[in-house]
Formats: structure tokens, C-alpha cells, sequence
């Protein structure tokens, strides 16, 4: 499906950089997301690629201040030029909901079980635009109207178990868009749903787009979710960024080993089946792990020695801005990809 | 689907059939869940079949009836020509070592008091009894070998194994006793992309090597494309299609099989974003309610007035190709 490109190109609406994210735990410090650097765009949708333990989902936790009690954040973050990395809760709150909203996995756990559909929607405007009661639901009557749900007008006295796994995830994204926010951060928004239904979530996340100009974060492990949705994609491994690019740059010419492996591992409906799948073998590193060197090291085909000494650093491809085609691998610029 | 002249289908199913009484409080009489409503197919020795459907289309509940983990209402299943149900409590025992199921959460579906070694090991002490203590601890490193465990994981508990290798641990356990049918239900689902394609490959290479018999439950298309020989689609409990899994991706004559298939994501910007989806309009029909005639017209683009008044049969359109469509010509 052509789920459309980016309408405009202004400047930052999300600036991060040099964030890091470190957990205390029984067993010492944990590093969760390491020296990341991202922009997003105004209108812009932004794939982050990553497995479990990639820091993908912390990253962005982080920036909006809903780290678990234990993290710890250093760094940037610019919302709009402004700096929210480590604001008062209270400020926290305002921006929450109103100019960035938050999409999860599993909405049973983000929505309410005991409160009706109607409570949990029209509180936030109620909150952040001090809309009365009355407008608030017929607001949230014509959102739900929006996310293709039938019968909105009845649905929102539903209590969330009436309500199917899909339209559970269309009430949240009807939610997070009551406000008009200018960033949606939807982390694996698809993940628990069925092949058609995902298909619907992510057709609807398009048109929030282009009818808000909202921006989105797509946060998955699943890079054919990302293919038709995204402009740009990041790929994170072991809390770092390892490669990012336009959508078609990244897909068409991977450049990093573990990019490159992700994509051929994957079975795909549009090639052959192959007898055997090329597996990456291994598994991802347990977050945080002290290795030395560069992280995708005992998984990876091309390694060499300088691999093993020091961890490469994310570097402009091609003579381009680090900021828009980058990748962290020794062997790119052993290629000839650069200094 | 006729069974080859030699020997008995491995396992044949007919009618099956399974029901789940829903409370509704306490003044109503339960509701009447048809989970699988009727559904026949064969299974020959060393042939894969993907089960796919959306959740709540009773894949998992087929998968459950045919072990007879859960008891079917209506219908048989026959294992090597003999009817499961006929069979007394000790003899299902003796088959339940021929058959055998992997199942989403490998970490949950291993006893998280057991060492590796010994959930390995009890398959072996309660169907070969006989075997010694030395034999035992052989057949255990030798079945962590194929399925690609190091030794050392033997006194390791589920909790202290990634994900990934739980899952080769309940692979491990559902093979060391020499089954001839595997039951996979989602075996891949909760498992890390780069871990999946592992899995993938560990299931079929088993199945080659030891002629297995599998059944590969899933949701994800792809994968099921990858693993299987004949790929069954369900639909409220009933069969929209089967056919050998070319035949399924290159001509799916059901509607629901075309929009499952157009709706799997394709990893490259130009091709997902020139595909174009055949989009079933609302949600699912309830299982609780289906609609009469067809379970799917009240989605389908394609329905007409015959859909409603009359279920469609499932018929050959081809030989191996079955479907439960008015539309099925095309």
C-alpha cells in the first residue's frame, strides 16, 4: 500500500542528541540506549528498526520522561527548540497528550479496564483544552468516527473488554489524536494485531498524517511494517543507532552487516522460498553488555580485527550528512565508504 | 484428497467439530461457541500443513482437538487408519509419544523447577521406561546436539535460557521421543526477528531428517509459506481453502486467503507501496454470532445475495484445491 512521503521539510520538531539511558539494577549499571543522536521532522514518519534490547522503546521513554524509577537520562532532547529532557513532571504533563502523544503494543494495558471508552477520552480534553463535557464527547464521537469505528456515538459508553483487539488500538490512536499533536510516538502499535487488521492501524496512521500533519515515530521490530508507512529509518542495535537513511537508501542499499542480515532473514511473500532462511546466528546482546569493540561482532560475517578492538562510530556514507545516511561499521570505511 | 493406495493416511479428520458453552450471567443460558465447526483434511507421514487465520478463526483449538488435548464434539480422528476416540486410556497414552506440540512461549511452557537435562529427560522415563540412567543422559545430549543446544545447557533452568533456546528445548522435548507428528502452535510468534529465521529452519530441517509429520499453526503468512508443503486456511472455524502452498500464493481463489495474503507487509518501499489490498470491510464476524449463509459476506467486497441464503461447500477447484466460495471460479 503507498502509505504516501513527508509533505514538507521545516526544521526539527524532535531534536535528540547524545541521550544516554542507564538502568541501576542488582547487577551494576545497565546501558540502555548509548550516545544517540535523531532528528524527526515536523509531518516526517520515522522507522526505528530494532530486537528486543535494541534501546529502541527506552530511547523514547526516556525523552518523554517516563522512565522507570531506577533510569537515569542524560543528554538532549528539543521539542520544538525548547528543552525537555529532565522538566518538572508537571510540565511534563502538558506537553504529554497535548504536543506529543504515546501509542503502545497492548492497549489493554495503556487503557483503563474500568473506566468507559467515554472517561478516558474526554478527560484529556477536558485537561489540555478545557473543553466542557458535552463538547469533549461529541469531539471524541467524531474521532472515533474518523478511526473508522462503527457506531461511535455508542461505542464510547463501551468498557475496553467489549471492545475487539483492533478497535481497542483505534480508541487508543483516536486518543492520542484528540489534540492534534504535532509528534505521535506509536511503539509496536501493530504487533499484537492480525495481519488484516495491522494493515487497517497502519492506513489510518498515514492518514493521521496527512490530515493533522502529525509526525510519527514508528517504533517496530518488523521492517515491512515500516517499509510502506516510513521516510526515514533508523536501525538500532545494543542501544545504538547502527544505520539510518531514507526509507529506499536503507532498504535498497542496506550498508550495515546486521541491516543487511535483518532483511535476508526475513521470509518474504514477494521472492522464492529459499530451502534455508540466512539466519544471523547467535542472539542479540542482553542490554548494556560491556563488550568491547563493536556490539554485532559475534554475529557478524565480515568481522575483522579492528572490529574487536575499538566500536565504530555512526559516520556519514557517500560524502553524506552523518544526520541523514549513516552507518556504524569499520568495514564501510575499509570499502572505501569514507576517511 | 485420497489417501495413497500403500499406506494409511497418518492422520485423517472428518467433521470435526468443537463447542465452547460462553456464560452470559446468570439468568441466561450459555451461548454455544462453534470453535471449529466441521472441518476435514488428511495429513500423510512427512507432510507439512500451515493452519492460518486470523485469531479467534480456531487454529489453536484444531490443533489442541486433534491431539485430543481438548475433546471435539462431533467428528473423528483417525491415526493410521484407527479413530483416536475408540482407543482406551492406555493406548491414547502409548500415541500421545507419536504425537507431539511445540508450543508460543517456550519459557512458559517449560517447568521453570526442571533443568534443561530433566525436562529432556521426562519424555524418555515415561515412554521408554526401560531405557537406563546412562541411556537417558546419551539420548538427552544427543537430541540438545540436533536441535543446536551446547552441552553446558544441560543444568541450566528455563528462566536462565534466552528465548530462543527455550524454544529449542521444547522443540528438543517434543522430538526426543521419536513422534511422528508435530503439532507447532505460533512456535515463532514471541520469538526476535534475527532468532526467528533460526527456528524456521531448525523446525524444517527436522522435519526433513526425520520424516515428520507436521501441523504449523500460525498467523504470519510468510513464515508459514516457508515451513509448509499444503497450507489450510480457517475462517470462523470452517476451511475457506486449502491447496499445496504454491498453488495458495499464486491463484488464492478465496477472498479472505486474498486479503490475508495482501495484507502481509513486504520489507521494500516500492513494492509495498505499489501493492494493492483487497481491504474486508469492518471487523471480524463474532464466532459467538456468525451470519447465515457465508461467515465472511457481511466483510466481503465480492458478496451477493446467494452468500447470505446459503454456505458455500468446500469444492475442488482443481485437484488438491479446495474452496468455500460461490465465487471460487473467479
Amino acid at each position: 500500500m503507498d502509505r504516501g512521503t513527508a509533505p514538507c521539510r521545516a526544521g526539527p520538531l524532535l531534536e535528540v542528541s547524545g541521550l544516554n539511558v542507564a538502568f541501576a539494577t542488582e547487577d551494576g549499571e545497565v546501558r540502555a540506549v548509548r550516545d544517540v543522536d535523531l532528528t524527526v521532522a515536523a509531518g516526517e514518519v520515522v522507522g526505528v528498526v530494532g530486537e528486543s534490547g535494541s534501546g529502541k522503546t527506552q530511547l523514547f521513554l526516556a525523552a518523554m520522561g517516563l522512565l522507570a524509577a531506577n533510569g537515569r537520562a542524560s543528554g538532549s532532547v528539543r521539542l520544538g527548540g525548547e528543552e525537555i529532557l529532565g522538566l518538572p513532571a508537571r510540565r511534563l504533563n502538558r506537553i504529554r497528550g497535548a504536543r506529543v502523544a504515546m501509542v503502545f503494543q497492548n492497549p489493554m494495558t495503556s487503557l483503563n479496564p474500568y473506566l468507559r471508552v467515554s472517561t478516558q477520552m474526554t478527560e484529556v480534553l477536558r485537561l489540555h483544552r478545557g473543553l466542557s463535557a458535552r463538547d469533549a464527547r461529541r469531539r471524541a464521537a467524531e474521532m472515533l468516527d474518523l478511526v473508522r469505528i462503527p457506531d461511535a456515538a455508542r461505542r464510547l459508553d463501551a468498557y475496553p473488554h467489549e471492545l475487539s483487539g483492533g478497535m481497542r488500538q483505534r480508541v487508543m490512536i483516536a486518543t492520542a489524536l484528540l489534540c492534534r499533536p504535532e509528534l505521535l510516538i506509536a511503539d509496536e502499535p501493530t504487533t499484537a494485531l492480525d495481519v488484516t487488521v495491522q494493515a487497517d492501524i497502519l492506513d489510518l496512521l498515514a492518514e493521521a498524517r496527512w490530515e493533522f500533519g502529525t509526525a510519527i515515530v514508528l517504533i517496530t521490530h518488523d521492517l515491512g511494517v515500516v517499509a510502506g508507512l516510513a521516510d526515514r529509518v533508523v536501525v538500532t542495535y545494543a542501544g545504538r543507532i547502527v544505520e539510518r537513511g531514507p526509507v529506499r537508501d536503507l532498504f535498497h542499499d542496506p550498508r550495515h552487516p546486521y541491516t543487511r542480515a535483518l532483511l535476508g532473514c526475513v521470509p518474504r511473500l514477494d521472492a522464492d522460498v529459499p530451502d534455508e532462511l540466512p539466519a544471523i546466528p547467535g542472539q542479540p546482546p542482553a542490554s548494556g553488555d560491556p563488550a568491547r569493540g563493536c556490539a554485532f561482532l559475534g554475529r557478524c560475517a565480515e568481522a575483522g580485527d579492528r572490529c574487536r578492538r575499538e566500536e565504530p562510530g555512526l559516520r556519514g556514507l557517500d560524502g553524506r550528512d552523518p544526520a541523514a545516511r549513516a552507518s556504524a561499521c569499520h568495514r564501510d570505511t575499509a570499502a572505501g565508504g569514507g576517511p | 484428497m485420497t489417501a495413497p493406495p500403500s499406506a494409511p493416511t497418518l492422520l485423517s479428520v472428518r467433521g470435526l467439530r468443537v463447542l465452547f458453552r460462553v456464560p452470559r450471567g446468570p439468568l441466561r443460558r450459555p451461548a454455544v461457541l462453534r470453535a471449529v465447526d466441521g472441518v476435514d483434511f488428511d495429513l500423510e507421514a512427512g507432510e507439512t500443513l500451515g493452519v492460518v487465520g486470523e485469531s479467534g478463526c480456531g487454529k489453536s483449538t484444531l490443533g489442541r482437538a486433534v491431539l485430543r488435548l481438548i475433546e471435539p464434539a462431533a467428528g473423528t480422528v483417525a491415526w493410521r487408519g484407527r479413530d483416536l476416540r475408540s482407543l482406551g486410556p492406555r493406548e491414547l497414552r502409548s500415541r500421545r509419544r507419536e504425537m507431539q506440540m511445540v508450543f508460543q512461549d517456550p519459557v512458559t511452557s517449560l517447568d521453570p523447577r526442571m533443568t534443561v537435562g530433566a525436562i529432556l529427560a521426562e519424555p524418555l522415563e515415561t515412554f521408554q521406561p526401560g531405557l537406563s540412567a546412562a541411556g537417558r543422559r546419551r539420548r538427552v545430549e544427543e537430541a540438545m546436539a540436533e536441535v543446536g543446544l551446547a552441552p553446558e545447557m544441560v543444568n541450566r533452568y528455563p528462566h536462565e535460557v534466552s528465548g530462543g533456546q527455550a524454544q529449542r528445548v521444547a522443540i528438543a522435548r517434543a522430538v526426543i521421543a521419536g513422534p511422528s507428528l508435530l503439532v507447532c502452535d505460533e512456535p515463532v510468534s514471541a520469538l526476535d526477528v534475527s532468532i526467528r529465521a533460526q527456528i524456521v529452519n531448525l523446525l524444517k530441517r527436522l522435519q526433513r531428517e526425520r520424516g515428520l509429520s507436521m501441523i504449523f499453526i500460525g498467523h504470519d503468512l510468510s513464515v508459514v509459506r516457508q515451513v509448509s508443503h499444503r497450507i489450510m486456511v480457517l475462517h470462523l472455524g470452517r476451511v475457506a481453502e486449502i491447496a499445496d502452498r504454491d498453488a495458495i500464493f499464486r491463484d488464492p481463489r478465496h477472498p479472505y486467503t486474498r486479503a490475508l495474503i495482501s495484507a502481509v507487509p513486504i520489507p521494500d518501499p516500492d513494492r509495498e507501496r505499489a501493492k494493492r489490498r483487497l481491504v474486508l470491510a469492518g471487523e471480524p464476524a463474532s464466532v459467538l454470532a456468525p451470519p447465515s449463509g457465508c461467515g465472511l459476506r457481511t466483510r466481503c467486497p465480492l458478496a451477493h445475495d446467494r452468500c447470505a441464503a446459503q454456505a458455500p461447500a468446500l469444492e475442488e477447484v482443481r485437484p488438491g484445491h479446495l474452496v468455500a466460495c460461490h465465487l471460487r471460479e473467479g
